[in-house]
């Protein structure tokens, strides 16, 4: 299988605290990889240095050979790698049409003057974007709300534009931090589904999930992250045997 | 050695006194995240009251009335008193209802009352400065140390009282259960209702004693520089928020070095440097912005608090319920709209044709001049709202852009054209309209170079380094008297004209300000509605998801600062013109709030709401001025544009055409 | 309004079919401006004052009756231009009096040559304004006529050859300043230093520290009372004993309220005296104690002879035809050596006016004359 990214002795310190601590992660092109680990193992400290929201202090960052370590967050979403949040952050003042069309925004080529003159070639562009929001919305199944307030759509909903946002901007990895956090297990399902239909259209998804069933049930490989550091990582049945990673959940006892 | 002992001496003394001050700012703020500028008035207010109570007579209302006459031991605590519950009430009746509100309702309400305050005691106690009277520790000799130095009595008591209530409120917020509630409150305000805390009992704690310490300091400063004046506040609340940022804003301990690292600066700066005491207002801000620049969260403060909430200016939170009436308008004027909807463009000509209309159909030139600086600060306004009311960039500097439009054209023609090379403005009468764009360029170029230090800074942080670009610049324009002509300002700016056809009637000119207008509201309206739009708002929404979803934020906030620059730059171009006249009084901190307050009332983030606000503000000072009792008491017009503000604010918190939002697409 | 238009319009038909109607009593409307809220509102204030006092009189004495509408442009430039369209657009208004800021006469002053309405100002002193429109006149003297004449008493007189400025940073304080520097260092004086201050500023202590090492023998102050008793108080407590000279803008009983024992001894001129009533000053003096229970400062008296002045206009005015706009201004341009508290008035062609200045003294509590 041809390797989308690999990070290699990825370390990010705050101050005195190492909060990632020589990572090594390789994902395969079209494979769900999950990330767990216990709260506080530097799981969204990783996903954060993925995309350039902290800066890493040492290792390397390679998406389809391209180093992106020293990236801005823009520019590696250019490249190709996009994230929804564990705590929701839609804009909430927008609709959920135009919280969908800032996904997108790479994609706008327009020139001040375009935009002024409102030229034809801007107005093909934000039509073909418009269409293809829309197309998103329908995908997570959240189309009829397209003009509602973001801030006022249900929880699960919410949840739902975020990953229609990042789709948007036609990744080829998806970072999933914790997408079902506070759901019930039918709205868990239903989004499990969607996971899984992104993943037939052949982007490559990185999932951080406590929900043991549902990395099972969705993901490739497994890694664990305990204290900022790679605790094992392997196919779901071999991560799941090993010792060290019932001990980093449950406690020695187990 | 002796300049050098005697500045060292009153910088301290200057120091106390910012400190106190700073205190108050920096308390309130730790605990609901506002800027309460109210502070300088309660400040004025503690000192007016102190020296009443120890005159014999004052005459309030132009009336005497018999005092008791207390010396300033019992006078001083009785005022202080006072004052904290005026603070208290001011937070039940005035904040309160916005607790849940966009954050700029709040401040624009602290301004509100600001102005209704001072207008109040101008009424109360007159426009002449009273004197501070005289009493025991006052009348004493001067110490003289090391042979030259002269300290007062007084400076040293002033000195230990400022010592003496900071120590006291530190061990009261570290060892009270009240102060512990306080600081859990200022680091996690859910948090800290969770476990119980009544966070109404810990805000109106800190108004208290913020209030107190305001107080407090007024009356010191009132009886170290001998008088008391209804704007006496102003300055001093600046200068104490400065050094509150300058700490580190939440901080008390900062508050108390900035207090003295800003009078030190100060004091030092006009001291020693060639022209410093002209200067002295632009160090401390000069200071602020490159600390600011190295060190986002000030001296001492933490790094947390520099993050705004997300959707920080433009919550979906409402204040009171508006009352019946404005609902019942508002739906009238909405049903109506909404015939209109199938044809947009309908709806805007006839809008367009009315404007044109008034034209002609008006006959009175006051209101067509009226009508000019409608536009000409609706214009203003909605260059700001590009970086306030879209991009959610709190800018108090935005006159400075407007300021660079007005003096380049003005020098450009009169000095140096006009006296340097002797050119007639009518020979060159296009020169206007390159100007214009000229204007504009250099304006935006500004923004982009304002902007660039201020990109790491969030929220109220980032108002208080461009309110200091916007001082300097203001100070600049004030002192370089070789280029701008100073305070003398520069006089015989052509009107604009069209080949040989002038255009400086109020009718021409109304219509070269409505050209003007349709221009840029339509610019900025397909700016609006564009990615360009939908990156703005998302940075405002939320900044690091933005930079999440591939929306190059610093760049997108430099273009916002550039845009809005450039409309400010244009409009001053047309300012100076339309004027004939321009001097730094135009420029003043005041405008810039101004400018911030129409949008607020308007409707951040709308593209009609700035007009809104400049009609209503503009039109209603107007008409204020001929009501009867106006006539006799015109300080009286401001308080009720206060109190109108404050209302308008609790009742209508996102603003009077709130409902107005601008589809950030292209309408369809 | 629109009463009072008819009955003017009747009276001015009336006067048509009347013999001698020449004399007939007029209804003139004053537009007063000028900062009355604010920072600097006290300046508008007393200057309204003067005015309201000279127009009761002269109202209560019979004959053209004045009525006076005021407006306040909190020392703001845009309110400063509407104001002057609104005064301009109100067909009733016949002439303009106030203004208490330059640069705000300045901003209204081409509106006013739009309409031809004739202004008067009392306290505005920027050489700009001169010759500004031939619908302007004030009736203060410049800056450079007051500082030369204060250059040339501080060294010739009183025989200071040391003397240190500090000057307002305005139109004002500048030019008194330009003008003092110039005449006093061509009498042979020298200048220990400049220092400027913003209006408004309450904090002198840095500037007194920096003059008091320069050890000079006078410090001049060119500047307003507030700030002037400012210095002088702040200046002796820095144990600064030194000849305090000052300006017409500091001639204002308030510099002594304010700044009591430390003002003893200062030394301001003015074009008139608070303390001593003439027949001239008389009616003025007393009616103002009488009226608002202080005495008067120069502002209030500027006021008040400002309102003299439209007074005599309209008179000269209603001789020669019908009381418009333009036979005001006209009129004004013919007023010759009219009395007044502050001395004769004149305008000259580019609308200053010249006159006498007195040195006042501060002793014990009060001003005297110095010479």
């Amino acid at each position: 299988m041809m390797e989308l990214l690999k990070v290699e002795g990825l370390t990010v310190r705050f101050g005195g605290l190492v909060a990632v601590k020589n990572v090594n992660l390789s994902i395969a092109a079209g494979s769900i990889q999950a990330l767990i680990g216990p709260n506080g193992a530097g799981k969204s400290t990783f996903v954060n240095a993925l995309t350039g929201m902290v800066r890493s202090s040492g290792g390397t960052i390679v998406l389809n050979g391209k180093a992106l370590h020293d990236q801005k967050p823009h520019q590696i979403v250019a490249a190709g790698i996009c994230r929804t949040f564990q705590n929701i952050r839609l804009f909430g003042g927008m609709t959920v049409l135009e919280n969908a069309l800032v996904g997108a925004h790479r994609h706008f080529k327009s020139s001040m003057l375009d935009l002024v003159f409102q030229s034809s070639r801007m107005k093909d562009e934000e039509a073909q974007w418009i269409a293809e929001a829309a197309e998103e919305l329908e995908f997570v199944g959240i189309a009829k709300y397209r003009d509602t307030m973001a801030s006022t759509l249900p929880y699960g909903h919410q949840r739902r534009l975020e990953i229609a946002r990042a789709l948007l901007s036609k990744p080829e990895l998806l970072l999933l931090d914790e997408p079902m956090a506070g759901m019930n297990s039918a709205e868990k399902d239903q989004l499990a589904q969607i996971i899984t239909r992104v993943r037939q259209r052949g982007i490559t998804i990185l999932l951080i999930e406590h929900d043991m069933q549902i990395i099972r049930q969705l993901s490739d490989r497994v890694a664990v992250l305990h204290h900022g550091e790679t605790l094992t990582e392997g196919t779901v049945n071999d991560v799941f045997n090993h010792i060290a990673v019932k001990e980093a959940y449950l406690g020695r006892a187990a | 050695m002796e300049l050098f002992g005697q500045l060292l001496a009153n910088a301290i003394m200057l120091g106390a006194i910012y400190a106190l001050t700073a205190v108050a700012y920096t308390l309130v703020y730790g605990v609901v995240q506002l800027v309460n500028f109210a502070f300088g008035e309660l400040f004025m207010v503690g000192a007016f009251i102190c020296v009443s109570l120890m005159l014999p007579s004052v005459s309030l209302f132009g009336v005497s009335v018999a005092m008791p006459g207390l010396p300033l031991i019992l006078a001083a605590p009785l005022a202080i008193l006072l004052v904290g519950l005026i603070g208290v009430l001011v937070e039940r009746f005035a904040y309160r209802p916005l607790r849940n509100a966009p954050r700029l309702a709040p401040l624009i309400v602290a301004i509100g009352l600001s102005v209704l305050l001072q207008s109040l005691a101008q009424s109360i106690w007159g426009a002449e400065e009273l004197s501070f009277p005289e009493f025991g520790l006052s009348k004493l000799p001067p110490l003289v140390l090391f042979g030259s130095i002269h300290v007062n009595v007084m400076e040293i008591v002033v000195l230990a009282v400022a010592i003496v209530s900071m120590v006291v409120l530190t061990i009261f917020v570290k060892s009270t259960r009240l102060g512990r509630a306080m600081r859990a409150t200022a680091e996690d305000p859910i948090a800290a209702r969770l476990v119980g805390i009544s966070i109404d009992r810990v805000i109106a704690a800190a108004f208290l004693i913020g209030s107190l310490f305001a107080a407090l300091a007024g009356l010191l400063y009132a009886q170290a520089y001998g008088f008391v004046h209804p704007t006496m506040g102003f300055l001093p609340g600046l200068k104490a928020l400065t050094a509150a940022v300058l700490g580190g804003i939440g901080s008390i301990p900062g508050a108390a070095i900035g207090g003295m690292l800003l009078a030190l600066i100060e004091t030092f700066g006009a001291g020693y440097l060639p022209n410093g005491s002209a200067y002295r207002d632009a160090f401390g801000f000069g200071i602020l912005i490159l600390l600011l620049m190295f060190r986002p969260q000030g001296l001492l403060g933490r790094r947390e608090l520099n993050e705004a909430p997300a959707g920080s200016l433009v919550g979906t939170g409402a204040g009171k319920t508006p009352p019946q009436w404005y609902q019942a308008i508002v739906r009238l004027v909405e049903s109506w709209l909404l015939r209109f909807k199938p044809g947009k463009t309908v709806l805007t000509l006839g809008v367009l044709f009315v404007a044109v209309a008034a034209a002609f159909l008006i006959t009175s030139d006051y209101w067509l001049r009226i009508l000019i600086f409608v536009l000409t600060y609706g214009l203003l306004a909605s260059g700001l709202n590009i970086v306030v009311g879209f991009t959610g960039l709190l800018d108090l500097g935005f006159v400075a852009f407007w300021a660079v439009g007005s003096y380049l054209t003005s020098i450009l023609f009169v000095l140096v054209l006009k006296q340097t090379f002797g050119i007639a403005p009518a020979d060159v009468w296009w020169l206007f309209y390159v100007n214009l764009l000229i204007g504009g360029f250099l304006a935006a170029l500004l923004g982009v170079a304002l902007g660039y230090p201020t990109l790491k800074l969030r929220g109220d942080y980032l108002a208080i380094m461009t309110l200091g670009f916007g001082e300097i610049i203001r100070i600049t324009a004030t002192n370089w008297i070789d280029l701008t002509r100073g305070p003398m300002g520069i006089r015989g700016i052509p009107s604009p004209a069209l080949f040989d056809f002038p255009l400086g009637q109020p009718r021409y000119l109304y219509l070269v300000g409505l050209a003007l207008a349709v221009v840029i509201f339509a610019c900025i309206g397909r700016l609006v509605r564009s990615y360009v739009g939908r990156a703005w708002v998302s940075i405002r929404e939320n900044e690091s998801a933005a930079e999440a979803m591939g929306v190059d934020t610093p760049r997108y906030k430099l273009f916002a600062y550039a845009s809005g620059g450039f409309v400010g730059g244009v409009v001053g171009v047309f300012y100076a013109h339309s004027q004939q006249y321009v001097s730094p009084l135009s420029f003043t901190l005041f405008e810039n709030i101004l400018i911030l307050m129409l949008i607020v009332m308007g409707g951040l983030g709308t593209l009609i709401g700035p007009f809104i606000g400049a009609a209503f503000w503009i039109i209603f000072l107007q008409v204020a001025q001929d009501i009867p009792f106006i006539q006799s008491h015109p300080e009286l017009r401001f308080a009720l544009l206060g109190l109108a503000l404050v209302c308008l604010m609790i009742y209508l918190p996102q603003g009077v055409a709130a409902r107005a939002r601008v589809k950030l697409m292209v309408p369809r | 309004m629109g009463v009072k238009r008819k009955v003017l319009s009747l009276m001015m038909a009336t006067a048509l079919f009347l013999p001698g109607a020449a004399s007939a009593a007029e209804k003139i409307t004053i537009g007063f401006t000028a900062a009355l809220s604010g920072d600097f509102a006290a300046f508008g204030l007393n200057m309204r004052k003067g005015a309201d006092l000279a127009f009761k009189q002269i109202n209560a004495a019979g004959g053209n009756q004045f009525e006076v509408v005021s407006a306040d442009d909190r020392g703001e430039a845009r309110e400063g231009v509407l104001i002057a369209q609104k005064f301009c657009s109100d067909e009733n208004v016949d002439v303009v009096m106030g203004y208490s800021f330059s640069s705000i006469a300045l901003a209204a002053v081409p509106v006013y040559d739009g309409c031809g309405l004739p202004v008067i100002a009392s306290a505005v002193t920027s050489p700009d304004l001169s010759g500004a429109s031939k619908f302007f006149r004030r009736n203060i003297l410049t800056d450079a006529v007051q500082g030369t004449m204060m250059g040339e008493f501080a060294s010739k007189t009183l025989n200071l050859k040391n003397v240190y400025l500090i000057h307002q940073q305005d139109d004002y304080g500048i030019g008194v300043a330009n003008a003092f520097s110039k005449a006093y260092e061509a009498a042979g004086g020298k200048l220990a230093g400049t220092e400027a201050y913003v209006l408004g500023t309450k904090d002198f202590k840095t500037q007194l520290a920096k003059m008091k090492a320069a050890s000079p023998d006078a410090i001049f102050i060119g500047g307003f009372y507030t700030e002037a008793a400012k210095i002088a108080e702040q200046g002796k407590a820095l144990g600064l004993n030194v000849q305090f000279l000052g300006t017409d803008g500091a001639l204002n009983p308030e510099l002594i309220s304010l700044g009591q024992d430390a003002v003893e001894g200062m030394i301001v001129y003015g074009m008139f005296d608070p303390s001593l009533a003439t027949p001239e000053t008389a009616p003025f003096i007393n009616g103002y104690k009488e009226a608002y229970g202080e005495a008067p400062n120069a502002f209030a008296a500027l006021g008040y002879d400002a309102a003299m002045a439209v007074a005599e206009a309209t008179k000269i005015a209603g001789q020669s035809g019908g009381v418009t706009r333009a036979s005001l201004n006209d009129a004004f341009g013919k007023i010759k050596d009219m009395p007044g508290v502050t001395g004769p008035t004149t305008f000259s062609e580019n609308g200053d006016r010249s006159g006498a200045l007195y040195f006042l003294k501060v002793q014990d509590g009060q001003f005297t004359l110095a010479k």
